[in-house]
C-alpha cells in the first residue's frame, strides 16, 4: 500500500477508488465476522456491512484527530492517571 | 548569553523534556508512537530546534499515527456490532415468518401446521375489510374498546403502522415529526392497549 490510511480516508469523501481500497483493507475483518452467522446469510451480511462501512468512512471527521501537542493538552486537561502494567 | 544555552547539551534538554512529561509518556498511544525510532527523532528535533516546521512535522506524523489506531478501532467495532444486529434481525424475521410447518409455536403446544388447520385461524382469514381505520379490523371486543380510549394521533399512528405497514421512521416523515417522538407515542399506545386488555 503506497498511500497511508489517513490519506485514503481523507480522499474517500470525494474519491470512490480510495473508498474501495479502504473497504478492501477491512475485508478480512468483515469475513471474520461472517463466521458467526449461518452460511445462507453470509453474502447478505457481507453486503450489509460494506454498506455500513461506506457511511462510517464517508462521515468520519478525519480532521478531528488530535495532533501531538493537542494530545498532550487533552491529557493535561483530563489529568488521567494511567494504570501501571497490564 | 550564548554560553548559557550552549552549556546545556542537546541530550540534557531531551532528558529534561522527557522527565517533565513523564506522566503523559505513559499514555499507550504516545508511548507506542515514541517507540518508533523515527518518531523519537522527530521529537528530539523539536526539542533541540523548536521551529514551526519541525513542530508541524511531529504533529502531522502523530496525527496520522493516532488516526490509524482510532479509525481501525472504530471500524472494527462498527463491523462487530452491525454483524450482531444483523443476526438479531434475521432471527426476529424468521421467528415471525416461520418456514417450518411442524415446528412448535412459541406460545402453546400446537405446531404451525395444526394452527393453520384450526377453525380459529380460518375464521379470522375469511373477513378481509377494506378500511383504513384500525378499529374496523379488530375482532376482539376488549381491544376495540381500548382503542377508543387512545388519542386521535395515536389511532392515526396505529393505522399507519399496522394497516399500511410503515415503520416508525416512515411514519415520522409522513407526519412531519421526529422518529423519536413517533416511537415514544407508538410504545405508549401499545402499552395503554395492553393495560386495558389485561385489566378489563
Amino acid at each position: 500500500m503506497s498511500e497511508s490510511l489517513y490519506t485514503l480516508v481523507k480522499q474517500s469523501k470525494t474519491d470512490n477508488n480510495s473508498l474501495e481500497i479502504v473497504i478492501e483493507l477491512f475485508s478480512p475483518k468483515i469475513d471474520r465476522s461472517l463466521q458467526q452467522t449461518k452460511w445462507q446469510y453470509r453474502e447478505d451480511l457481507s453486503q450489509e456491512l460494506k454498506i455500513k462501512l461506506l457511511d462510517c468512512i464517508r462521515n468520519y471527521e478525519v480532521e478531528n484527530t488530535p495532533g501531538y501537542f493537542q494530545m498532550l493538552d487533552i491529557l493535561e486537561e483530563k489529568g488521567i492517571q494511567y494504570y501501571q502494567g497490564g | 548569553m550564548k554560553d548559557v544555552f550552549s552549556s546545556i547539551s542537546p541530550n540534557q534538554s531531551v532528558e529534561n523534556y522527557l522527565n517533565k512529561f513523564e506522566k503523559h509518556l505513559q499514555n499507550p498511544v504516545i508511548k507506542s508512537f515514541l517507540e518508533i525510532p523515527e518518531n523519537m527523532d522527530l521529537l528530539v528535533e523539536v526539542i533541540n530546534h523548536p521551529t514551526n516546521l519541525s513542530k508541524k512535522k511531529l504533529d502531522d506524523t502523530f496525527r496520522e499515527f493516532y488516526f490509524k489506531i482510532r479509525f481501525t478501532n472504530y471500524l472494527s467495532q462498527a463491523i462487530y456490532f452491525n454483524a450482531i444486529n444483523y443476526d438479531k434481525k434475521v432471527n426476529l424475521f424468521l421467528e415471525r415468518n416461520k418456514s417450518i410447518l411442524d415446528c412448535q409455536l412459541k406460545d402453546g403446544d400446537v405446531t404451525l401446521l395444526d394452527y393453520l388447520a384450526s377453525k380459529e385461524w380460518q375464521e379470522g382469514q375469511e373477513v378481509s375489510i377494506d378500511s383504513s381505520n384500525i378499529a374496523d379490523h379488530l375482532t376482539s371486543y376488549s381491544l376495540f374498546k381500548a382503542i377508543q380510549l387512545l388519542t386521535e394521533n395515536q389511532r392515526q399512528l396505529l393505522n399507519l403502522a399496522y394497516i399500511y405497514g410503515l415503520n416508525d421512521s416512515e411514519i415520522a416523515i409522513y407526519l412531519n415529526k421526529s422518529q423519536q417522538a413517533v416511537s415514544r407515542s407508538h410504545r405508549k399506545a401499545l402499552k395503554k392497549l395492553k393495560e386495558h386488555i389485561e385489566n378489563g
